[in-house]
């Protein structure tokens, strides 16, 4: 349902638990994965967010001047992200985009070369409390949601309670 | 088809997830605050140069709804253009866009606030539509019924176990139905402002739309937490 990442750890969630580790790294899933990632990837939507707004398509919010603009037509950069990247995904905008996210945070080969040194040993490990290098994630800034599926799992679940609780179902 | 069905003073709807009103029985296909031209209009303001692509994008999904249901009639409630001269600037590629797609059914536009005024396009210019059992109209009305109107935007939130999660959302009573807007750069007003709040009953269910739709008791400001 997200990440958050600093430069030494990286903090992932989602709505099941995690049993098996070993098809999160296949290689070939996450080769696949990565050019509808990176297409449909929230990073990219934050990253665009910043070029927007210094285009002047958007405004940054900011607790002060919320709602004292004036200005009627506030604009989902995820809508102007989607947009673009439908109709003109090769818009100066969309490239700055890429080049910006692209910068340090995915090399795939650095990825393969750490599949390589790890073959298949990953420990899975539970513990019953948050561990002190894990702690600081939690509170850090930036955490990107992922709206996959889990979103309307969420809502099927939430939605046939409040149905029954109604009584109309 | 990703929908949930309801019946409207005896009329058997369809909520798409589209965010499009499906009557099957008519043949009829309503579509709410298509808003095309926003890009355009807001540009001519002197707003933010938004990518000119949102008629097109809204265009394709309507497009998608009538290869889908075949409609016979379609009806466009209201605030179908940003402003007349919004409409009037379309370019002519998605003038003749809108004609193919008109060719062959009956095409009501409805007047809204954004669009008081005839455009040169095809189709009837009405204020409202009366079709038995229903009226529609672009503004909803009190004490009325039947009525299947737009202008809100309703949006719905749900604070699901994980996160909160906000989606445009049909508002339908035993008196009326409030539509989503369907135009691609349009925001939303959360159902619990008192515009909305006021003018529902109290057993109203909100339909979330997207890739499945989520029918739920339409959500009331100051629930209990």
């Amino acid at each position: 349902m997200g990440f958050v990442a600093t430069d030494y750890a990286t903090l992932i969630w989602g709505l099941d638990a995690v049993t098996d580790p070993a098809p999160l790294f296949d290689r070939r899933a996450l080769r696949e994965g990565l050019d509808g990632w990176l297409a449909e990837n929230a990073l990219m939507k934050r990253t665009f967010r910043a070029s927007a707004t210094i285009a002047g398509l958007i405004e940054r919010n900011l607790p002060q001047s919320a709602k004292k603009t004036g200005r009627q037509a506030t604009f989902s950069s995820d809508i102007l992200y989607d947009t673009l990247l439908k109709y003109d995904p090769d818009h100066l905008m969309m490239r700055i985009t890429r080049d910006e996210a692209m910068r340090g945070l995915v090399d795939f080969g650095r990825i393969e070369e750490i599949l390589d040194r790890i073959g298949g040993r990953i420990d899975l490990i539970r513990l019953p409390r948050v561990t002190p290098l894990a702690a600081p994630l939690f509170l850090e800034v930036g955490k990107v949601s992922v709206a996959g599926s889990a979103d309307d799992r969420l809502l099927a679940e939430e939605t046939a309670r409040l149905m029954q609780a109604a009584g109309l179902e | 088809m990703n929908a949930h069905d309801f019946t409207l003073a005896g009329a058997r709807l369809r909520a798409l997830g589209s965010g499009a009103l499906w009557w099957p029985d008519q043949g009829l296909l309503c579509v709410s605050d298509l808003h095309l031209g926003k890009s355009e209009r807001v540009a001519r303001r002197g707003g933010a140069a938004l990518p000119p692509y949102d008629t097109r994008d809204t265009l394709t999904r309507l497009a998608a709804d009538l290869a889908l249901t075949h409609a016979r009639t379609v009806v466009c409630l209201g605030d179908s253009f940003d402003d007349l001269g919004a409409a009037h600037a379309l370019p002519e590629e998605e003038r003749l866009w809108i004609a193919r797609l008109q060719a062959g059914r009956r095409w009501v536009w409805i007047e809204g606030n954004h669009d008081p005024g005839p455009v040169d396009l095809g189709g009837t210019r009405l204020w409202e539509l009366p079709l038995a059992p229903l009226t529609f109209r672009h503004i909803a009305q009190r004490a009325t019924s039947g009525e299947v109107s737009g202008h809100y935007h309703p949006k719905a939130r749900i604070r699901t176990r994980a996160r909160v999660i906000s989606r445009p959302a049909f508002l339908a009573d035993s008196d009326r139905v409030i539509l989503p807007s369907y135009g691609t750069y349009t925001g939303g007003l959360d159902c619990t402002a008192p515009a909305l709040a006021g003018l529902m009953r109290p057993e109203a269910l909100a339909i979330l739309t997207g890739r499945n739709v989520h029918p739920l008791p339409m959500p009331r400001a100051q629930e209990a937490p």
